[in-house]
């Protein structure tokens, strides 16, 4: 796989038939971040459910991954554009040098109908190696602010706070990494244990309902087992309707207690 | 051109030299060697300090994971795989594996139509590592948008709509609201023009259409 070390990051990243842009293994001043992340497909449901949904792969005409330097980082860009006049879907994932990264979909459109009659489903699937595992422990942000522990695999709706409401942190290393939902996804994150079915699957593999559904993916694959000392894997799904298109969505990253940068014109990591 | 799948894995050589790499070849006499005879190669040796001192970070090809080709055979001698592919069942993917691999497996997607599930299984150049029936459900393969085009495109609604222009089709994964018949269906759009659309749903269980929708179809129901 092509590698981009650049930015304090080490980021391979390939395309994939089945889901478009994939980044993974993915390092951060040479400590491992991420396993992989990718967009395993997308959903769309029209008003009434009369017929649909739909699923889509995430195809292009090129396959072309490009990258793009920006301020403090770089981006890696794919276009889903097979779907023509109907839909397209631009996919961005972005690194910082300061440690915070992010998954974007930019959704056109337009779709079947340009009345606001269908809604949107991006699932991105984040397959985070905070320390190794199985040490990852799921927290969430109570209200009053502190980092509460998750007993159990499920679901979390987004409180829109625009701040970071989710954290996995590996308590041996002191390590963790903090999300925050995309202000306007009506988002919502479930976070799981990792099981070969579930990894092997995200090659995408759907469901019949809408993700986050009881009879759809994530939720297909949750036990109830424990989210302590654990080895998590997130599922962040933006649930964005069409009468506001074009829109971006997506979760947004930080790092905590990882390696700091050296002070800045002392390396050139370019 | 005819599509190829080959999963090649590129890893990293940390002090990797071409003019003296780890693994020779064996019909290769010498190494370090500039038949050039470029500047301090004048006698076209390199010196091992200066090759050394070249050493770098570099990426490397190895062909380790299996070709689909090869990951479809694996699946076939497997003892639960095998007899689901005899009795119907499709291979609708191959791909590298993802993050937590060393690059040198596949994951190879099953549709077990007369059991009316999904298996994906892991592969390596030795057999199935592992497999798993799935409640996911993976998206078509290339096989099957072709086989649900073939079908939309025999259908006469489809063309009384078409009228001997172009399809244009996009073909998707599609769950028929309601269907509890465990088949694994295709969604036709037929797309002439850029605002014209029939859409023509396929069961690709039985290779057949069943229904054929306009796209007031798609939201009926919606201000009921």
């Amino acid at each position: 796989m092509p590698t981009i070390s650049a930015h304090n990051w080490s980021v391979e990243y390939r395309w994939s038939v089945s889901s478009g842009l994939v980044v993974g293994p993915c390092e951060y001043m040479g400590v491992r971040v991420l396993h992989d992340a990718a967009v395993p497909f997308v959903y769309v449901n029209y008003a009434g459910d009369a017929f649909g949904p739909f699923t889509d792969e995430l195809r292009s005409t090129s396959r072309r991954i490009e990258r793009r330097e920006i301020m403090q980082g770089f981006d890696l860009k794919a276009s889903y554009d097979l779907y023509s006049d109907d839909y397209l879907y631009e996919h961005v994932i972005r690194f910082h040098d300061d440690g915070q990264f992010a998954s974007r979909i930019v959704i056109q459109g337009p779709g079947e109908e340009n009345q606001g009659k269908h809604v949107y489903h991006i699932p991105f699937r984040i397959d985070l190696d905070v320390g190794g595992s199985p040490h990852d422990s799921f927290q969430r942000r109570a209200t009053s602010g502190r980092w509460t522990d998750v007993a159990r695999e499920g679901g979390h709706k987004a409180a829109a706070t625009r701040g970071y409401e989710w954290r996995v942190v590996d308590r041996t290393q002191d390590r963790g990494i903090v999300v925050r939902p995309g202000r306007f996804d009506d988002g919502e994150l479930w976070a799981l244990a990792y099981k070969d079915v579930e990894g092997w699957s995200a090659a995408g593999g759907t469901g019949e309902g809408i993700p986050g559904s009881p009879e759809s993916v994530p939720a297909v694959y949750d036990n109830n087992e424990s989210m302590q000392d654990a080895d998590v894997v997130l599922w962040y799904i933006a649930h964005v309707p069409s009468a506001e298109l074009p829109r971006a969505c997506g979760p947004w990253f930080a790092l905590d207690g990882y390696p700091e940068p050296p002070p800045m014109g002392d390396d050139d990591h370019h | 051109m005819p599509e190829r799948d080959v999963y090649p894995t590129i890893e990293s050589s940390l002090d990797h030299s071409p003019v003296d790499p780890e693994e020779k070849d064996a019909s290769r006499k010498h190494y370090l060697r500039d038949c050039m005879r470029k500047q301090r190669h004048e006698d076209r040796s390199i010196a091992l300090s200066e090759a050394d001192a070249d050493r770098s970070r570099r990426h490397v090809t190895r062909r380790k994971a299996p070709t689909k080709a090869e990951a479809i055979r694996l699946a076939r001698g497997h003892s639960t795989l095998g007899p689901v592919l005899e009795s119907g069942g499709e291979v609708v993917l191959v791909e590298p594996e993802r993050g937590r691999g060393r690059g040198d497996r596949v994951i190879v997607g099953v549709h077990d139509h007369e059991g009316a599930r999904s298996l994906v299984a892991l592969v390596d150049r030795n057999g199935v590592v592992g497999v798993h029936a799935t409640p996911a459900q993976f998206q078509l393969s290339q096989q099957e948008r072709a086989a649900a085009e073939e079908l939309a495109a025999a259908d006469e609604r489809a063309k009384s709509f078409l009228r001997r222009r172009r399809m244009n089709p996009l073909t998707r994964l599609y769950f028929p609201p309601g269907d509890r018949s465990g088949h694994r269906h295709a969604i036709v759009f037929l797309r002439p023009t850029s605002s014209e659309r029939r859409y023509v749903v396929v069961d690709l269980t039985e290779a057949r259409v069943v229904d054929a929708l306009d796209e007031a179809d798609l939201t009926r129901g919606a201000d009921a």
